[in-house]
Order: structure tokens, then C-alpha cells, then sequence
């Protein structure tokens, strides 16, 4: 999965609601039945160059077991470049799906 | 953070983990920040495993597994976290402070100029100074740094009246409390989750802090602090932090201030100096020592202003006026409306994007910090321009423009102290939230559980 597009889901994730690094890793995992499954090595330096990006931002919350967990949340820059990518992402897999369709050259003829 | 039931060599095995991982990370700030992550990370992993039924020892173990060589991920975060040089900030101080370099070489004479060289030197060592300082330490020790400073205040405004032999003018000194709201910012965070309890808390801090600014011998500096102080209290109860019901917080904030008002009626019948600069604030003619006659004639020169280009000044209007703390009256006088108009918005831009600088903080000591000295910064551009426009007399200087001393230098300070917050605070980490009252649904709720 090349990275931008790692981004572009992670900020998807992150539209719905707040999230910790190991709820994404778990949620983008069952949201795409097993198919995305993020290392932890990609996530959180990826978290952190967004947030220094200014894409998202992030809060300490101490849970009910008094465990501190890092929170992240999409900023409204986030919310933009989201939905740049979604737009970008939409032409490129309908341009692919053209092409595997064979309707591309429907339209030189 | 602590680990569940767990063997100590296994916590261990996180431990060395995450030590190994920080060991790839130059920038010590950040190793905090990372490896309480990574802690969390993988005590969240082991509890997944330990839910489908594997051994706690062996959940811990695939979990440490799961995360990947620690050297690599060091790698990765070690290529996301440098401190954030503040270029563009830096760039605008610097402009702000040619601006007055310029204005004061052009409007005034060579010595002003020089001395006021001299004096951006020692700001420019203070700011770089405070610019790499580390800011956490102001929460770490809120009440240690404001009973210093209270104190430290209370003996140099009583001692100063002995001594003669002073670096600056005495009512410069007054300039000190320009620290003051960053003072209180370390306070509030410290009582931010502690609700009525903390407010009141705040609020002694906020009585004592005046005192200190009430005894400086000048009056500016105190009513400087009484906005710029109080902004701050009023801010944190808007954004929920003491937890307390907005209304009834803002109220019990304003109870100083209903207090003050009582005082003042108290002084007003007998006729003190300070009734007598309430009075004339509204109304300079009626100034008896003849303070008033400096408002009225900036007015009067005001009035006869061009939008651009020299004007006229008033036949009784002392030109050296002009060179002491009238600078944005100089320019208005000399340049016009516009240049005027210019100045005060690249003001009001840079006081934006502060503000917004501030807002994305992710530690609440940060945006407290951050939200202190544009608090102190802010409400002295309006003290100086009302001053500057004929209303309140005032002895505050425009940060980092006008001419004046020690204001150049602990307003210098302040800005960088500023910048240190933007510079590090992407991985600043502020203790638990301690929450001992809480109001939910119109009842108070009780918590001892620390």
C-alpha cells in the first residue's frame, strides 16, 4: 500500500470519530476484512508527521483504568486534504477500471 | 505506565524495547512523548491477545514482536521529530524590531537610536535564551515560580524607593509585570481539573500577582495585568478546563474585579491620585497635575493629520514628546493615517497567527503559556494605541517597536519564551488530568480516586 494512500485512510478513520494508535490499526483492519493490515512502524511516525503537517492533532485522554493514551484528531486542513484525495483517488480508480474494463478505447474510436 | 500482572523480566522486555527504540532518536524531547506511545501501544496489543486467550507472558511477547525492530521504527520517528524552528516568527520579530530601529533613527536623534541598539542586544540574548528554554518546567513548579515572584517583586518596589542608584528610570521597573500572566498561566494549569476548588485557587494567585503589580510605581503595569491576567482565567473557564459551570465561573471570576469597584468607590470619596487618573482617563481637562494637557494635545495634532504625508503640529504640542513613548503619534504625525494604519495591521496579523500557533498545541501548558504572553502582548498594543489616540494615559511601550528599556527586553523574552513553547511543544506531555470535582447534569461530582 504506497503511503499516500496509507494517509488518505488513516484521515478517513479519523472523519468518523477521535481515535488511539492501536484502535486504527484494528479498525482499518476490520474495516477492509483483513485486507489493510498497518505495522506499527508505518503508523505512529506516520501519525506524528501528519500532526506536524498540522492535518491532525493530538490530545492526551486518561481512560477509566487510568491509562494515558494518545488521542488523535482530524484538524479542518485535514478535512480538506482528505477530501482532495478522495477526489484524486476516485478519478484514478475509475480511470483503472476504464482501462480493465476495455471501454477505453471506446472512446478513440 | 504501568504494565498488568506481569512478570518484571517481561516488563523489562517492553522497557529495553522502547530504550532501544529512543536510542535511534537525536532529539531527546521527543523520547517521552514516544516511547509512553509505544508503552500504550503494546500494552493495548497484549491485552487484544490476552482477550483471544494467549498467556499474559506470551501476549506481551508477540506484541513486542508485532511492533517491528526498534532500531528501524527508532529510525522512522527519529526522521519526523526535530525541533520546529520558528524562521517565520523569528522573521517577523526581526521586522518588528527593524521597524523601531528604523523609526527611532529616523524620528529621533542618533543617541535614541543607539541606545536603543544597545538595548535589542541584551533582548536578542534574553529572547535566545528563553527561545531554547524548556517551558515544561514552569508547570512542573506553578506555585514555587509565583511566590518568587510575588516576593521578589514585593522587595525590589519596597527597596527601590531606598535606592537611588537604578539602571532604568523607576516606573520602568513596573515593566517586571509583564511576566506576570505567564506566572498565572503555570498556576491555572496546575488547577485546571480541579473545578470551584481550582478556580478559587486561580483566582488567590491572580489577587496576589496584583498586589505585587499594585506596588510597582507605576499604575499601568497593574491594569495591564488585571486584563491580560484576568483574559486568561476567563479563557480557561470558556473552554471548559476547570470543569465548572461557565456562567458561574465567569461570575466568581468577576467577583475581584466587583470588589475592586467597591474599593474604588472607597478611594473616590477620598480624593486619592488614583481616583483622580479614573476621572481623567474619560475626561483629560479635569487632570489637575496637568497630564491631561499631553491627551488634549494629541488630539489636537490628530485632528490636523493628512491620510499620507507630514502634518502640522500644534503651536504648545513639546516635539520632544515625540521621542519618548508616542511612537505610532510620530508616525501618524510625520508619515499619516495610512503608514499609521499599516503598522497595526502587520500588528494584528502577527497577534493571528500567534493566536492560531496556540490553538493547535497539543499540551494544554503550551496553549496556556503561548495564550499568556498574546494575552500581555495584545493588551499592550491596545493600551499603547489608546494612549497613542488622546484617551488613557498609560506607560506601557508597543512590544517590540517603541522605544524603553527593560519593557524591550522582558517583551523579547516573553516572545521567545513564546517560540520555545511552538518550537518543542509537538511533544511536550502534560501530567494525567487529576479531576477531583466534577459537575455533570447540575450535580457536583466527587472524585478521590487519584
Amino acid at each position: 500500500m504506497p503511503s499516500g494512500n496509507t494517509a488518505m485512510l488513516v484521515l478517513k478513520l479519523l472523519e468518523a470519530q477521535d481515535m488511539y494508535g492501536y484502535q486504527i490499526i484494528e479498525e482499518l483492519s476490520q474495516k477492509s476484512e483483513e485486507v489493510f493490515k498497518l505495522k506499527t512502524g508505518t503508523l505512529y511516525p506516520l501519525l506524528h508527521s501528519l500532526e506536524n503537517d498540522g492535518t491532525i492533532t493530538s490530545y492526551d485522554q486518561t481512560t477509566d483504568a487510568q491509562r494515558v493514551r494518545t488521542y488523535y484528531k482530524l484538524t479542518p486542513k485535514g478535512s480538506g486534504l482528505l477530501a482532495k484525495k478522495q477526489d484524486e483517488w476516485q478519478a484514478y480508480t475509475r480511470a483503472v477500471n476504464l482501462v480493465m474494463d476495455g471501454g477505453a478505447g471506446y472512446a478513440h474510436a | 505506565m504501568p504494565m498488568h500482572d506481569t512478570r518484571p523480566e517481561l516488563k523489562q522486555l517492553t522497557d529495553k524495547y522502547i530504550e532501544d527504540l529512543c536510542s535511534q532518536i537525536r532529539w531527546k524531547k521527543a523520547h517521552k512523548r514516544v516511547s509512553a506511545e509505544m508503552a500504550s501501544h503494546i500494552q493495548d496489543s497484549s491485552e487484544a491477545y490476552i482477550a483471544q486467550g494467549i498467556a499474559p507472558d506470551d501476549a506481551i511477547e508477540l506484541a513486542i514482536k508485532d511492533s517491528g525492530d526498534p532500531a528501524t521504527l527508532g529510525l522512522e520517528f527519529d526522521r519526523v521529530h526535530r525541533p520546529a524552528a520558528q524562521w517565520g516568527m523569528l522573521a517577523w520579530v526581526a521586522g518588528f524590531l527593524v521597524l523601531g530601529l528604523a523609526l527611532s533613527l529616523f524620528l529621533f536623534d542618533e543617541v535614541g537610536a543607539s541606545r536603543r541598539l544597545i538595548f535589542t542586544g541584551i533582548g536578542l540574548a534574553v529572547m535566545f535564551a528563553a527561545y531554547f528554554a524548556d517551558f515544561t518546567l514552569l508547570g512542573k513548579r506553578p506555585w514555587l515560580v509565583c511566590f518568587g515572584v510575588v516576593v521578589a517583586c514585593w522587595g525590589l518596589f519596597y527597596f527601590m524607593q531606598l535606592w537611588r542608584a537604578l539602571l532604568f528610570p523607576p516606573w520602568q521597573y513596573q515593566n517586571i509585570t509583564l511576566v506576570f500572566p505567564v506566572v498565572l498561566a503555570g498556576v491555572i494549569f496546575s488547577q485546571r481539573s480541579r473545578g470551584y476548588i481550582g478556580l478559587v485557587f486561580c483566582l488567590l494567585a491572580f489577587l496576589l500577582l496584583s498586589h505585587a503589580a499594585f506596588v510597582a510605581p507605576a499604575l499601568s503595569g497593574f491594569v495591564h495585568f488585571s486584563i491580560a491576567g484576568m483574559g486568561l482565567v476567563i479563557i480557561t473557564i470558556l473552554k471548559g478546563w476547570f470543569g465548572v459551570n461557565r456562567l458561574a465561573g465567569v461570575a466568581l471570576a468577576f467577583l475581584p474585579y466587583f470588589l475592586a469597584l467597591l474599593f474604588m468607590v472607597f478611594v473616590l470619596q477620598q480624593g486619592s491620585w488614583m481616583t483622580t487618573r479614573v476621572i481623567t482617563a474619560f475626561n483629560p481637562s479635569n487632570d489637575p497635575v496637568g497630564m491631561g494637557f499631553i491627551s488634549l494635545q494629541i488630539r489636537a495634532l490628530l485632528s490636523q493629520a493628512y491620510l499620507l504625508g507630514e502634518s502640522p503640529i500644534p503651536q504648545f504640542f513639546p516635539q520632544r514628546w515625540l521621542y519618548g513613548e508616542l511612537v505610532l503619534v510620530a508616525v501618524i504625525h510625520r508619515f499619516g493615517w495610512l503608514p499609521f494604519t499599516g503598522v497595526i495591521l502587520g500588528i494584528g496579523i502577527f497577534v493571528a497567527g500567534l493566536v492560531a500557533k496556540a490553538r493547535r498545541q497539543r499540551s494544554g501548558l503550551g496553549f496556556f503559556v503561548s495564550m499568556a504572553v498574546i494575552l500581555t502582548f495584545g493588551v499592550q498594543v491596545i493600551m499603547y494605541i489608546l494612549y497613542n489616540l488622546g484617551f488613557v494615559f498609560s506607560q506601557i511601550s508597543l512590544p517590540l517597536v517603541s522605544p524603553g528599556g527593560l519593557a524591550l527586553i522582558i517583551n523579547m523574552g516573553l516572545v521567545g519564551f513564546m517560540l520555545s513553547v511552538f518550537r518543542t511543544g509537538n511533544v511536550a506531555i502534560d501530567p494525567p488530568m487529576r479531576q477531583l470535582f466534577k459537575w455533570e447534569n447540575g450535580r457536583v461530582i466527587v472524585s478521590f480516586k487519584r
